[in-house]
């Protein structure tokens, strides 16, 4: 892609994978999901993972699958809110540059296009 | 390099972190090759970044860092690069436009609308109470402006009335002279060319009067609304 995805841009997209799974996700899945829309290499997405988690967006619990342990990351209630206010930042902004390349933003001031 | 090895050399660039930080990133990289399915002999880099630039980023992450942008090719280091591009055009006129934005947004610069509640109260007690010292001063002032503003009106009026006198005058005299025109011929055309004459500065004035008032008194109307908006006016445009 030839636009840069910004690590706050790759935060709201990692939490809003992780959301879509009510009980969480592990890692290997969410990098899948995230390189569904992304290009991003395979390992990018631990710092963020490790990052959110400490920020108390994310946590993390343990399970048994197929003898192996499976690390899960979750939305906490913080992590909920913040990706309300992502997901809202990104309507707005979205909106804005879809305006721009359709032919402007009506000008607020003088009333034209 | 095999994921053994990825594993090995990431723990060593991990060694200066917490213990737990440190085993975490390496059970999450040892959890995603058994998931991904990595073959033992795969060589691990054409899909995962070099350990190097891993161990970086995590190492930024838990220095709660956010000056990072990934793109297709991963992560950057925005402090790096910027420290490679000060050098270049591109580099030093980006650093410039952001030391500008800093040094606008530090700069406090003195304005009634910077005053917050407390202090816009405080000001006023001040005012209220140093009233009889700057109170003279700002009457004096105000006096002044008054008197320069009437001069202006005085003038302005005075000249308006000598111009239009001056063509009443022009206008009686020709008029007188040529009724007397019968009488005393030369009188007569003595008094039509005063009359012309007094006619023609008459008219002169009147030109002189229509430029003051069409082109002097805008320009110093404009040139005071610029000094007013140098005063208080600043914040002005910042909103705007």
């Amino acid at each position: 892609m030839v636009f840069n995805t910004g690590s706050t841009l790759l935060d709201a997209i990692v939490l809003a994978v992780v959301s879509r799974t009510e009980n969480g996700t592990y890692g290997y899945s969410i990098t899948q999901d995230v390189r569904s829309v992304l290009d991003i290499s395979e390992s990018t997405l631990y710092p963020v993972l490790r990052r959110l988690q400490k920020d108390a967006c994310l946590e993390v619990y343990d399970e048994q699958h197929g003898g192996r342990n499976r690390r899960y990351y979750k939305l906490t209630e913080k992590g909920k809110t913040v990706l309300e206010e992502y997901r809202e930042e990104w309507i707005n902004y979205s909106t804005k540059i879809t305006q721009m390349f359709e032919g402007g933003v009506k000008n607020d001031k003088t009333g034209v296009y | 390099m095999t994921k053994q090895e990825f594993i090995e050399q990431l723990t060593k660039l991990l060694s200066d972190v917490p213990k737990a930080d440190q085993e975490e990133a390496i059970q999450y990289y040892e959890e995603y090759f058994e998931e991904a399915g990595f073959r033992d002999t795969e060589d691990v880099l054409e899909r995962v970044d070099n350990p190097e630039k891993i161990a970086c980023s995590i190492k930024k992450g838990l220095a709660q860092s956010e000056d990072g942008e990934f793109d297709e090719n991963g992560y950057h280091d925005l402090d790096r690069e910027n420290e490679l591009m000060r050098n270049s055009e591109v580099g030093k006129r980006r650093k410039d436009d952001r030391n500008y934005y800093k040094e606008k947004k530090g700069k406090h610069r003195f304005s009634f609308r910077n005053l917050d509640r407390s202090q816009a109260i405080l000001l006023a007690i001040i005012l209220c109470l140093t009233f009889p010292f700057w109170g003279g001063i700002l009457g004096g002032l105000l006096g002044a402006v008054i008197g320069i503003v009437a001069a202006v009106f005085g003038i302005a009026v005075a000249a308006v009335a000598v111009s239009i006198s001056l063509l009443v005058a022009g206008v009686a005299v020709i008029v007188a002279g040529i009724l007397v025109i019968p009488v005393a011929p030369m009188a007569a055309l003595i008094c039509v060319g005063i009359g012309c004459i007094l006619f023609g500065i008459g008219i002169i004035a009147l030109d002189f009067v229509v430029w003051g008032i069409r082109d002097v008194i805008p320009y110093f109307w404009k040139l005071c609304k610029k000094l007013w908006k140098r005063l208080f006016g600043e914040e002005k445009e910042v909103i705007s």
